[in-house]
């Protein structure tokens, strides 16, 4: 059987293809929704875990996100160490990348070296230097201390804003590889603590 | 050719008049739910509403709302409108409040005639959402502003019972609306 252009185009299922198109797409979409996504990760905040050479050669990792969705509630176990991808509070159409550094009924001791310029939160930090994250919230950082825009800026982060839990590194082939989340030990100190769901926001 | 296996595994599958059937009702299910999730998620929805914070603009159960996607993330959001948003604190619920400011507004922070009248500004990127049943609605004045992106949509008509528009309750009167100041001259 010999290579022939003409007569792969020839035999390709067009009409199929044109009634599958829609479908194929719809199916696209789902799987983005609720299973895996690729998204790219740009800014340093990650570096040295994602994307170590943004600064200097403004390489991106593009990174596959195991999304949370309604079938299997993963969100509410979302760990101390996860890397996960969520709606940034202040910008309701940009998606961020950081590692969840505390969750809910922790008490987040700060670290002094971040950087804590932006928001009325930050001045409410600097007086106590610790942090109790609230029910429902997790508590994120970048790793790269110097340069990262996350909850030492703008406060605790509702879970109903994580979109999923970073899982790999599929794109540059050099630095593919599964991203290990867990056990993290990391500078900011963190007193584990519990909370329970609070009286007001049980239902009747 | 690489067409040709499919091809073949189609005709295959024609060939068995029970294998065709069930193939047929596999197709049906998956496409139509497929294409259901994409319409549910980006275009409109209908969700029935249970709950005493929305009263009286909607009963505490029975009613149905028409839930349009096109506000999600807080798209073309004003305030008056009625959102329908994933909670903040309680994992996995909706919510439907009404929107009482957007980022830079000042807004009250607590119920009128409780409180010392505090008024906060609500930050980028958030709304201040509070329900029409003042006294039994857990609101923005439990849990503070809202993530704009938390809003999943915006509920633009009531489909059952007495189906119709939801209009914004909360435009300043005359403000374009010619017919009333008509009215306004007969008095």
């Amino acid at each position: 059987m010999s290579f022939s252009i003409r007569r792969l185009v020839a035999d390709f299922p067009w009409r199929l293809t044109a009634i599958y198109f829609p479908f194929a797409g719809a199916a696209v979409i789902f799987a983005n929704d609720n299973i895996l996504e690729i998204q790219s990760q740009t800014g340093d905040s990650m570096s040295p875990t994602l994307a170590p050479t943004f600064h200097e050669t403004g390489s991106r990792d593009k990174l596959a996100i195991l999304h949370y969705n309604p079938f299997f509630n993963l969100r509410s176990e979302v760990k101390r160490g996860q890397i996960v991808s969520f709606w940034a509070p202040h910008d309701p159409e940009k998606l961020l990348v950081k590692r969840v550094i505390a969750t809910e009924g922790d008490t987040v001791v700060v670290d002094e070296r971040r950087d804590r310029s932006v928001g009325e939160w930050a001045r409410a930090v600097e007086g106590e230097g610790r942090v109790k994250v609230p029910f429902g919230h997790v508590w994120v950082e970048g790793d790269n201390w110097r340069k990262s825009k996350d909850s030492n800026d703008y406060g605790p982060v509702s879970k109903a804003l994580l979109v999923g839990r970073v899982v790999a590194v599929v794109w540059p082939p050099t630095r593919v590889g599964w991203v290990e989340g867990e056990p993290w030990k990391g500078r900011t100190k963190v007193i584990p603590g519990k909370e329970e769901r609070p009286a007001m926001w049980l239902n009747e | 050719m690489i067409w040709r296996s499919f091809a073949q595994l189609r005709e295959y599958i024609r060939a068995s008049p029970k294998l065709s059937y069930w193939t047929k009702v596999a197709e049906y299910t998956v496409g139509g739910s497929l294409l259901g999730h994409v319409f549910v998620n980006y275009a409109y929805s209908i969700s029935p509403i249970w709950g005493y914070s929305m009263i009286p603009t909607l009963a505490a159960s029975g009613d149905s709302v028409v839930i349009s996607k096109h506000f999600r993330r807080g798209r073309d959001v004003e305030v008056g409108d009625i959102v329908s948003f994933l909670h903040p604190v309680k994992d996995g619920e909706y919510a439907m409040k009404r929107v009482l400011g957007m980022p830079g507004d000042f807004v009250l922070r607590d119920t009128p005639g409780k409180g010392e009248g505090t008024m906060v500004q609500v930050p980028e990127g958030h709304c201040w959402v509070v329900g029409d049943n003042l006294f039994h609605s857990r609101d923005s004045r439990m849990f503070g502003p809202l993530p704009l992106a938390l809003i999943r949509g915006k509920a633009v008509a009531r489909a059952w019972p007495k189906p119709g528009w939801i209009q914004n309750g909360l435009k300043a009167p005359y403000e374009d609306n010619d017919e009333d100041e008509e009215v306004e001259d007969n008095d």
